[in-house]
C-alpha cells in the first residue's frame, strides 16, 4: 500500500503557525497559544485551532521539532522508504511529480507541468534543497 | 468555488455576503417542513431560546455552531476492518461514485441562490427553484428551447437540438487538438463588460463559462465529469432512437427531432429513477427502513399528497432535508481520489477544478478524465471508498479559498456553514422530529434505543461532546445545549456513527431520506407504477412511436451497469486515459 502523506489545506496557515512556533509571535491572528507541541495529538489539536486542515495519517506516533542554529549544519534525512514510495509513484507511466497548490499562483497560474523527462531530475533537486534548507 | 449562485442543499461553494441584522421567519418558496410548520415549541433552540423570534441571539448561535464545529474536527477513532487493504475510515458498502451521485441528485431537488448560512436567514434569495423533483432538469434544463446552449446542433441548417453540448478534454503537453475526445462538459471563454480577463496572455483562454443546466454541476471535477458521464448516455441513446425511428415523413423532421429528444430523456430518467430506487437508496438506508419504502406503495408518513403537488409542478422541499438529513454527504467525501490509472489527486485539486475557480487550466486534462471502475464496483473492481459517515469531515473541506470565513467568528469551511444554516432555519428540534415519526410510525422509533430513550441519547451525545474538549473548547453550557437539543445535520451524522458504524445512515436519517427521494420518485408516474425498467422503457417509447425503440436497452438497476452501457455506445471501450 502507497505511503500515506501529510496534506495540508490552508498553506498560509500553516505557515504562520510554523512561524509562530519559532518566534513565539502569534502571527494567526487570533486569540489561541501555540506552545510547541510534545505530542501528535497536542500537534493535531494545534492545527485545528489554527484551522490549517492538516491530514495526519495515523501512522504518524511521535513529533520532533528541531530548532536550527545558524552555526550549525541539520541536514534532515528523510526515511529511506518514503524515496522509495515516491520513485515507485514518479515511475509509473503518466505520472508526475506533485507540487503544492500554491505554486500554480507563482505559475501566472497554469497547473504547473514538469515534464516526464525532468520528473526524477527535480525530485532529487526538491530533496536536496528541502534537506539543507532554511525555511525562514 | 467563490460567490456564485448555489443550492444550499449541497453545493461546495462559497459566498462573500455577509447580511445579519434581522431574520425573517416567511415562508420560503419552494420550501416546508416535515410534517408540516413545526409550532414555536416543537423547533430548535439553542440555550434554550428559538433564533427565529431572536435575531439578537444570533452572535451566541454562531458561536455554538463555531465551537461544536470545531469539535467535530476531531478525526473519529472508527473500528478496524476486517479487509486490512481498507482505511479505517473507508466505507467498503459505499464506493465514492455515490458521493457524487447524492450531490447531482440534491442539485435535481433543490436549486436556491444564496447559502441560508451566508444570507443570514429565510428570505433572503434562499428561494427553492427546483419544483419538479428528480426529472433530470439539472442535466436539461429547460429542454433545447429554452436552455439551447447546453445543446448541441444536429444539422448546420435548421435549430434542431437533440444531443446535450459536450467539450474536449485536453493532453496536458499539448494544446486542445481537435482531436481529443469530447469527455469534459462544455466550456466556452466570454468577454466580459468589466473588463476581467482569466486568459494567460499568448498562452491560454479562460474558459470561464461552463455550458451546463445547472452550474452547480460544474462545482469540481468529479461532479462534472458525472455530468458528462449522463450527458454520454443520453447522447448514446439519442442515437439509438435515431436508427430505430425510421422515416418522420414530410415535414417531420423538426417534430422528429422533438419526439427523439423527449424519448431519450423519458428513458434517461427512467433508467436514473430506477438506479436510486435499487441501488444508490439501498446503500446508504437503514436496511429496514429501505424496506418499508422500496415498494411501489410505500406508505408515506410525512405528507399525503406530495406526489400530487410535485406532479404538478409544486414541488417543496422540507427544510429539514435540505438543511439537516442530506448534508450527510458532506461525510462522505473523501480526502484524496485515484482518477484513473495515471492520476492521484487530492481534495484541495480536485474542489478547485471547475470554470468558475481555475478557467485558464480548463478544460480538464487527462488527469482528471474520471476513470468510472475507480468510481463503482465494475467487474469486480477496487474503487475508492466513501468515508463513513459521522461527525466529521476531510480536511479539505476546510479550505479557505473555497469555503472562507464570513462573519465574525472567522470561522473557515463547509462544516460550520452546514450547521449554522441548520440552525437559523426554524427546524424541527431533534426530541420533537423523534416524537412526530413516533405518533405516526411508531414502529421506527422503537428499533432504536438512541431515539426512542431520550436519557440515553442525551447521555451519549453529552459523552462524545465531552470527549473533545481541546478540539471545540465547548464549555458545559454548550454540552447541555448540543445533547439536549441537537442540530439535525450533527445529529443525523452522530446517529449514522452511533447504529451503523458510519456504513449507512441511522433510524432517523434514513427516514427523512426516505420519504423526501421515494415521495418524488412516487410522483413520476412511471416511477411509481413498479413495473420492470423494460416496462417503463415500453412505455416511454410507445408515447412518441409505434414500435419500442428502447427495446435493446438492457436491464439497468445500478451505476455499474449504466456505466457499462454508456461505454458501449458511445464507443468508448478503447479510450485513453480508459473510460471503464
Amino acid at each position: 500500500m502507497a505511503l500515506e502523506r501529510m496534506q495540508v489545506t490552508n498553506h498560509e496557515r500553516w505557515g504562520n503557525l510554523v512561524k509562530t512556533w519559532s518566534t513565539g509571535k502569534n502571527y494567526l491572528d487570533d486569540d489561541n497559544e501555540y506552545p510547541i507541541p510534545t505530542t501528535v495529538e497536542e500537534f493535531k489539536e494545534q492545527l485545528a485551532r489554527a484551522q490549517v486542515f492538516m491530514t495526519v495519517p495515523d501512522r504518524f506516533k511521535k513529533v520532533k521539532f528541531v530548532e536550527q542554529e545558524l552555526d550549525t549544519i541539520v541536514v534532515r534525512l528523510p526515511p529511506a522508504v518514503a524515496i522509495a514510495d515516491s520513485e515507485e509513484k514518479l515511475s509509473k507511466p503518466g505520472a508526475t511529480y506533485p507540487l503544492p497548490p500554491f505554486y500554480k499562483r507563482l505559475f501566472n497560474g497554469m497547473d504547473p507541468m514538469i515534464p516526464e523527462a525532468e520528473k526524477f531530475k527535480v525530485h532529487a533537486e526538491r530533496i536536496g534543497d528541502y534537506t539543507i534548507s532554511y525555511c525562514a | 468555488m467563490v460567490a456564485q449562485k448555489v443550492a444550499d442543499a449541497s453545493s461546495f461553494r462559497a459566498s462573500e455576503l455577509d447580511t445579519r441584522d434581522s431574520i425573517s421567519s416567511a415562508t420560503t418558496p419552494g420550501f416546508r417542513h416535515f410534517f408540516g410548520t413545526p409550532a414555536p415549541s416543537q423547533r430548535f433552540r439553542a440555550f434554550g431560546i428559538d433564533p427565529l423570534e431572536s435575531p439578537s441571539h444570533h452572535a451566541k448561535l454562531r458561536g455554538l455552531m463555531h465551537r461544536l464545529s470545531r469539535r467535530m474536527d476531531a478525526a473519529i477513532k472508527w473500528p478496524s476492518h476486517q479487509v486490512r487493504s481498507l482505511e479505517h475510515w473507508e466505507n467498503p458498502s459505499i464506493p465514492s461514485g455515490y458521493t457524487y451521485l447524492l450531490q447531482f441528485i440534491a442539485h435535481d431537488l433543490v436549486h436556491s441562490a444564496i447559502p441560508l448560512s451566508v444570507a443570514g436567514g429565510l428570505g433572503r434569495g434562499t428561494t427553492n427553484a427546483r419544483r419538479t423533483p428528480l426529472r433530470l432538469e439539472t442535466l436539461y434544463g429547460s429542454g433545447p428551447v429554452g436552455s439551447p446552449h447546453i445543446y448541441a446542433l444536429d444539422a448546420p441548417s435548421d435549430d434542431r437540438r437533440t444531443k446535450l453540448r459536450l467539450g474536449r478534454m485536453r493532453w496536458k503537453e499539448k494544446q486542445s487538438a481537435s482531436g481529443c475526445p469530447f469527455r469534459d462538459i462544455a466550456r466556452t471563454p466570454a468577454e466580459n463588460v468589466t473588463g476581467i480577463d482569466r486568459s494567460i496572455a499568448g498562452v491560454r483562454v479562460a474558459l470561464t463559462e461552463a455550458l451546463v443546466a445547472d452550474p452547480r454541476n460544474d462545482d469540481h471535477a468529479v461532479m462534472s465529469q458525472l455530468t458528462a458521464l449522463f450527458a454520454l448516455l443520453h447522447n448514446g441513446l439519442v442515437d439509438i432512437i435515431r436508427r430505430r425511428e425510421g422515416n418522420a415523413g414530410p415535414n417531420g423532421q423538426f417534430g422528429a427531432a422533438y419526439k427523439r429528444f423527449l424519448c431519450a430523456r423519458g428513458a434517461l430518467t427512467a433508467i436514473y429513477h430506477n438506479i436510486i430506487r435499487n441501488d444508490l437508496m439501498r446503500r446508504v438506508i437503514h436496511p429496514a427502513i429501505y424496506a418499508s419504502y422500496c415498494g411501489p406503495a410505500p406508505q408515506f408518513i410525512d405528507r399525503t399528497d406530495l406526489a400530487r403537488k410535485a406532479a404538478i409542478g409544486n414541488w417543496e422541499i422540507p427544510l429539514e432535508f435540505s438543511h439537516g438529513a442530506f448534508r450527510f454527504g458532506h461525510a462522505m467525501v473523501r480526502p484524496e481520489y485515484q482518477i484513473n490509472d495515471l492520476s492521484l489527486h487530492d481534495l484541495n485539486n480536485t474542489l478547485e477544478k471547475s470554470s468558475v475557480n481555475d478557467p485558464a487550466n480548463m478544460p480538464l486534462d487527462e488527469t482528471w478524465m474520471v476513470q468510472w471502475s475507480r468510481f463503482f464496483e465494475i467487474n469486480g473492481s477496487t474503487p475508492n471508498f466513501s468515508r463513513r459517515i459521522g461527525p466529521h469531515l476531510s480536511d479539505g473541506l476546510g479550505n479557505d479559498q473555497i469555503f472562507p470565513a464570513f462573519d465574525e467568528t472567522e470561522r473557515v469551511g463547509l462544516l460550520y456553514r452546514d450547521l449554522l444554516g441548520a440552525g437559523l432555519a426554524g427546524m424541527w428540534s431533534v426530541d420533537s422530529l423523534i416524537a412526530a415519526v413516533g405518533n405516526r410510525g411508531p414502529n421506527f422509533i422503537a428499533m432504536s434505543r438512541l431515539l426512542e430513550d431520550r436519557d440515553y441519547r442525551v447521555n451519549e451525545l453529552r459523552e462524545w461532546l465531552s470527549a473533545g474538549r481541546a478540539y471545540g473548547a465547548l464549555t458545559d453550557d454548550d454540552i447541555e445545549t448540543l445533547s439536549n437539543d441537537p442540530p439535525l445535520p450533527f445529529f443525523i451524522l452522530f446517529e449514522a456513527m452511533q447504529q451503523t458504524k458510519g456504513l449507512q445512515l441511522g433510524l432517523l436519517g434514513s427516514i427523512i431520506v426516505s420519504e423526501v427521494i421515494f415521495g418524488a420518485l412516487s410522483s413520476d408516474p412511471q416511477s411509481a407504477c413498479g413495473g420492470s425498467l423494460a416496462d417503463q422503457l415500453d412505455l416511454v417509447a410507445r408515447e412518441f412511436y409505434l414500435t419500442n425503440v428502447l427495446q435493446d436497452i438492457p436491464e439497468i438497476s445500478n451505476m455499474a451497469q449504466l456505466v457499462e452501457l454508456t461505454t458501449e455506445i458511445a464507443e468508448l471501450r478503447q479510450a485513453v486515459p480508459a473510460f471503464l
